[in-house]
Parts: C-alpha cells; structure tokens; sequence
C-alpha cells in the first residue's frame, strides 16, 4: 500500500466496485467476478476469513473465561450491542462496539453491526423465506409507501438461482404465501411441533406451521462441495463462524468463490466516504476511500458501482455523495433518501407449558431453530384493524433439569443425574411495519467520526399499527396455544426494547417506478446514476415479515446480471 | 488443601502458562489478582473451605481439586456490580466471624457435616443479614456453576458435545431419568 500515492490511475482502476462484503456484497462479488469482470470488493473493517479466523469455534463451554458471560465492564461500555441475543463471549469480536462507531439517535434504535469482511453474515439467523406476490402488492393494494415495481415472477427464478448455490433447507409445503424454493431436506419438527403443526391445520383453514426454512447443508449436493463446504454438523454454534460451512456466509461461500475466479481484490480496512460523481460524463465514476489505518484518502475508479454497505450504511454513502447535480446526496433529486425506513416488529412472544408427550424426547440441535408459522393475517384480504401481519417462529423445547438445591455429596450427585423435565413450546413475532417519511435517517451536520464521515442520525418509532398488530399476535397465538390445549399461557410484550435489536433495518433507498418518489427503479440502479446499483437492505420499499436476506441475494443476482449485460450493450 | 496442587489448577483455570511469585507459593499472598474486589489470601482460603463443602472431594474430585473459590472470585470480581461485590466481601467477613463464634477451630477443620448444617441454613433462608446471603448465593450458584461447566463435568458426568451430527426427533424415553446431554 505504501506506493498508492504514486499508483497510476490504472492501477486503481476496476471494471466494477463493490462497496461491502456482507451477505449482498459478497453476491455482488461472486456474480461480478463470475462474468470476468475485475472487480475491487471494499470492506470497512478486517479481513476474517473462513475457518482460519474463526478463533473460537472449537472451543468447549469451560475454556471461556466468564463461561461465555460479558463482563459487567463490557456491557457498561457497550449497552447497544450488549441487547443484542448473540453478544456473548464467543462472538463479541464479530460485533461492533458502541464507542467505535457512534451515531446519534433522535428515538432509540439499537443499531448492530459487524464490520469485518462477511459483516453479519457471519451472525444471522440464517431463516430464509421467499416472498411471495401477496408481500410485492402489499403498498399497492393498501395504499402506503409506492408500489414496488416488480413482482414475484421477476424474482422467482433467481431466488432459485441463490438458493441452490447457498444451499436452503426446507420442505415443499405448497402455502401460495411462502412460495416453495430450491430446497435440500427439511429439518423434522419434533414430536410437540408435529402435534402443534396438525392441530393449527384441523383447526384453521389459512394457517399454518411448516419446518423453518433455513441456509443450513442438511444435505450437500455437489456445487457446495465445491465451495469447500460440508453437511451441517447440527453444532448450532454458528455465530462463532462455521468450520464445516455448514451454513451460508459470504466468508464460507461467496468471497472464497470470487476469490478463486481470480478477478477479485478486496481491500478491508477502506471506509467509503462518497460516490465520485463526474458531472460531464453524467454518472459516477468511482468511490474515495479512507484507508481506516493511515486515514489516507484514495480514489478507485470502475464501470459500475454496487453499494451494499448494510441498509443504513448505504444512505450514510449515497447522502454524502454530493456533487453540483446532486446536492442532497447521490440520486436524491426526490429527497425520499433516507426516508421511509422499516423494520421488523420482534417485539412479543407467547410461551407455554405442555403437558403429555412424555414418552418422547429429541436428539442433538436442530439448526432450523424449529417451527415457522408463515402469515395468515390480511393475506387475501383486509381483515383487522391493523395493516399488513406477522409471521411467528414457533420451537417446542423438552427441559432437563438437575436439582441444585443443598450441599455437599447429595448435591454432586443430583447435578450428575439432571431429570427429565416436561415439554415447553415457545413464539416469538415477526411483524411487518409501514415505512413512513418520519421514519428516517440522516447525516449530522456538525458531528464526525474519526475518519471525518458525518455521523448518522437516526430517527425511527413504533406507530399504531405496530401495537395493533402486537396485540392481534399476542391474542391469535395465545389463542392457537389455548386449542392446542398448552398450559400456563403466558404473553410477553418485550418492554423497552427499541427498533433495531430485530437487525432487520430497511429502506431510505426504496425501489419505485418514479424517480420522483424514489431512488432506484426496477433493477435496483438508482433512476438518475445508471451505473450505480443499491442491493442491500436500504433498497425495500416495504418489509414484508419475512427474514429479508434471501431477497437481497436474488436481488443481487438479478441485478448483477442485468447490469453486466447493459454494460455488453454498451448502455453502461 | 495442597497448595501447589491449587497453583497448578489455578494456571488450568485461567489458562496458559503463569509464573508465581515466592510469596505466592509459601501462602502469603492471594492466588488470584482482582481488579475490583479485595480479598485477603486468609479469606481466600476460607472461600476455598466454602465452596469444598459445596462441592467435596469423594470418588471424584472437588472444589479445591478444582479451583472453584477462584472461578466464583472471577465471576464476582468482573460480572457483578459494585453493590454485589461489597455485599459479597462485608458478608464473607462476617462469614469468618460466625464460624469463629461457633468454635474455636477453623472452619476448615470443622467435620463435613457440620460444614455443611451451618451452609444449608444460610441455604434455606435463615442468614441473618442481607450480606451473609449475597455471599451465600453468590458462591453456591458460581461454585455449582464452576463445577457443572467445567471439564471435568463436561467430559466425565453430563457429556457436553461440540460437534452433535444429528438431530433426532421422535426419541423414545424410556425413563425420566435418562440423563440428557448438554445442548
């Protein structure tokens, strides 16, 4: 790096950038590399790569120190990312802390982000779900955002294209609104699932419970042997970074694949500050780069820009890309940028007691977290007084319980023979929010982080529609508990928790057929700077209710290729 | 308790190769260092006395065998609060006087089973003081902690598996007794 300075501009030239290495960067990469194009893949934080900097994936429950507690120090320091479910001591480096990164929130919002080569794709949750015409319609038909300007056809045959790549578990279940995929053996539910799971289909005619759809190998077929990846171990200690590859990450799957087709260079430790913007030419023609360890600003150059630096992070970009054309921020001649943000409503759960069923139990981890209740909610129609609806993870558990109680030998040897317990079940809701203008981001005028980027104001609520909803899930799924004949029902709205912890953000770059009323069109490029493209999370112009990664990967793909073949046509 | 023998762990515990001071070795000085609480190396001895009656060496090994009072003294000094730790500390003080009260000889000498009437009487809620609690339960859930996540257990007792390969639904039970794996 040392003689950059001097570095031609040839050299620091590209056929395409990708800005971000996360779950849609790292498609990004793997599709643009994959058509010959010489791409340069820029990733805010260090390089981790797969397997080798993993460094506690193999370790047993005893060799960490605080048996995987945060020391109160940690968490005093960090009370944003210490919220977060997955913040413990075997993943606490794959997050970012909260006085690294700051940003200034107008309401609370958790905001949770990895900023290492992979990004949170090394923690998701790895539920995959496609959407289906009823999510696509959902503004259109009740009137909020703008219409999302394709539908379910346009993105079916690539969420088969990612599908088979990533490698999805799941079963054929023929629901018309969780379409089926491209899918390697589903994981069984257990014997209390199975139960729930036919009890709700004898009971209602629209709902459903189905085995959870997951990125996980149950069984691998050639192309993720090809990966290096083998069959899911079932560890389910997938945070860590998986040695095996048995779940989808860009750094198990897709940079690997990009790094093996030899076109790409990736640069970790490079901060985007803004999209270059030539006024003559009419489009962007690089981005300028803060090396984060020198603080060096340096200019890199390409046909095409991809920016998938995570929802918000990709306003954060595009708002600071300024320029005579474009004063409020790249593409924004409508200034909806940064505006209509979403999110996902995590905010209850129902649990209950299960009596019977004793007879059975289960064996090792199910990565598919269990069961999965699609929406049955204003599917085909209106029906609440609430819009759009929820879906529900849905996991029956069978304790085991060691009585810890007294001293001495006797309690040595009740901790030595723990008990069968009897079965619990558990939901948690997954909800759909309505992007609103006063759901926003923005860049602070005065604030700047160490790199000299201008801190991010984020502004983002519940509304009334998200308590409705919260309540209708509460009482449905109570009432499905109450038929199902589960005991000791207990609701549980999560008091105080604000949006983000769901990390699903989404929007401020939304899709749209008119560039007065959004930022990129069908193709995810943005209407007004045809050689920039936004696939990540900033891109949804709503949020449906399912898990949004698997639509950022086809949405990726699909972009990618139409962006390569303009380029062909020599439109880009 | 062989105190070498407790150095030896002590280096199990916190992993990776320590060198000890002199002082250390002759019992003069604490097995641990903390960063917010203060022990003397008396009442970490004491603490060791605690959490051997909690867990006693039988067949297999026991708190002291395995460094437990210095896995509690962890936990307390970097994952509780400051309220936690003064109670903790005021109620092991108070702990030594007790015992000193009862009799003449040190708690570590006492028979098991007297170690161990005095400890269930604090476990079925009759300390006297709120500090005298918090110590208690301080040590007893971090002691059977210790002892439940440590190899030992994970290896030899309940079998904890890191790498599992299946999940099986469906699995007959034939009794409630079954012991069931970790995770």
């Amino acid at each position: 790096m040392a003689n950059l300075n001097i570095d031609s501009v040839k050299e620091r030239t590209f056929d395409a950038i990708v800005i971000g290495s996360g779950i849609s960067g790292g498609w990004a990469a793997k599709e643009l590399t994959g058509k010959g194009l010489k791409t340069l893949v820029l990733e805010r934080g260090r390089d981790v790569k797969h397997g080798v900097d993993y460094p506690t994936t193999n370790m047993y429950p005893w060799e960490f120190k605080h048996r995987n507690e945060m020391p109160l120090s940690v968490r005093e320091e960090n009370p944003i990312v210490s919220r977060c479910y997955a913040f413990h001591e075997d993943a606490a480096h794959f997050f970012v802390k909260d006085k690294e990164h700051p940003y200034v929130q107008e309401k609370p919002f958790d905001w949770i982000r990895g900023y290492q080569v992979g990004g949170k794709s090394l923690l998701w949750a790895r539920q995959t779900q496609r959407w289906s015409d009823f999510d696509f319609e959902g503004p259109a038909r009740d009137g909020f955002a703008v219409d999302w300007p394709i539908r379910y056809a346009d993105i079916a045959p690539w969420y088969s294209y990612v599908e088979k790549f990533a490698g999805i578990s799941g079963n054929k279940d023929g629901i018309a609104e969780l379409p089926d995929g491209e899918f390697l053996p589903g994981f069984p539910l257990n014997t209390v699932e199975k139960y729930f799971s036919d009890h709700v289909k004898k009971t209602y005619n629209n709902r459903h419970v189905i085995s959870a759809r997951c990125a996980h190998l149950s069984k691998p077929e050639p192309i993720h042997f090809e990966q290096g990846r083998v069959q899911c171990q079932n560890r389910v200690l997938c945070q860590r970074g998986c040695p095996f590859g048995g779940y989808f990450s860009s750094n198990a799957s897709t940079i690997p694949w990009a790094m093996k087709s030899g076109n790409m260079t990736l640069r970790p430790f490079s901060v985007v500050q803004s999209i270059i913007y030539d006024e003559n030419k009419g489009k962007a023609t690089g981005v300028r780069v803060i090396d984060t360890n020198t603080k060096e600003v340096i200019e890199y150059y390409a046909r095409i820009i991809f920016v998938n630096a995570a929802a918000l992070n990709t306003n954060m970009i595009l708002l600071n890309s300024t320029s005579n054309r474009f004063p409020n921020g790249l593409g924004n001649d409508s200034g909806v940028l940064g505006k209509y943000v979403a999110f996902h409503l995590y905010t209850a759960t129902v649990n209950a007691d299960v009596d019977g069923f004793t007879e059975f139990k289960t064996e090792g981890r199910n990565p598919a977290g269990g069961g999965y209740i699609p929406r049955f909610r204003n599917v085909y129609k209106q029906e609440t007084n609430f819009l759009r609806g929820y879906a529900a993870g849905l996991g029956a558990y069978r304790s085991s319980h060691a009585d810890s109680s007294g001293v001495g030998s006797n309690l040595k040897a009740s901790l030595s023979s723990p008990k069968m317990g009897g079965w619990s079940v558990g939901s948690h809701m997954m909800g759909e929010t309505i992007p609103k203008e006063s759901n926003y981001v923005k860049l602070d005028k005065d604030q700047k982080d160490q790199w000299g980027m201008p801190l991010l104001r984020i502004s983002v609520d519940y509304d009334d529609n998200d308590r409705k909803m919260t309540d209708d899930y509460l009482e449905q799924v109570g009432e499905m508990f109450e038929t199902a004949g589960f005991k000791n029902i207990r609701k549980n709205i999560t008091q105080g928790k604000a949006p983000g912890l769901d990390i699903h953000e989404m929007g401020g770059a939304r899709m749209g057929h008119d560039p007065k009323t959004s930022i990129l069109n069908k193709w995810n490029q943005v209407h007004t700077c045809s050689n920039v493209f936004v696939t990540d999370g900033a891109c949804m112009t709503s949020t449906a209710c399912q898990n949004p990664s698997l639509t950022y990967m086809a949405f990726t793909a699909r972009s990618v290729d139409y962006a390569v073949s303009e380029m062909k046509k020599g439109n880009l | 308790m062989d105190r070498r023998v407790a150095i030896k762990n002590l280096a199990l515990v916190l992993g990776g190769a320590t060198l000890f001071p002199k002082d250390m070795l002759a019992g003069s000085s604490n097995l641990i260092q903390l960063k917010n609480v203060k022990i003397t190396p008396a009442q970490e001895k004491l603490l060791a006395e605690v959490t051997e009656t909690i867990i006693p060496k039988t067949t297999s090994p026991g708190a002291k065998d395995m460094g437990l009072h210095l896995f509690v003294l962890l936990m307390l000094d970097d994952c509780y609060n400051k309220q936690d730790q003064q109670q903790f500390t005021e109620g092991l003080k108070q702990f030594a006087a007790i015992t000193a009260k009862m009799s003449t000889k040190p708690f570590a000498v006492w028979p098991q089973a007297q170690r161990e009437a005095l400890l269930l009487t604090f476990e079925n809620g009759k300390a006297d003081t709120a500090e005298l609690n918090a110590f208690y339960r301080i040590t007893k859930d971090k002691t059977v902690q210790g002892y439940t996540q440590s190899k030992y257990f994970m290896t030899k007792k309940v079998v904890y598996e890191l790498i599992p390969s299946r999940y099986k639904v469906d699995v007959p039970v034939k009794t409630n007794n079954t012991a069931v794996k970790h995770g």
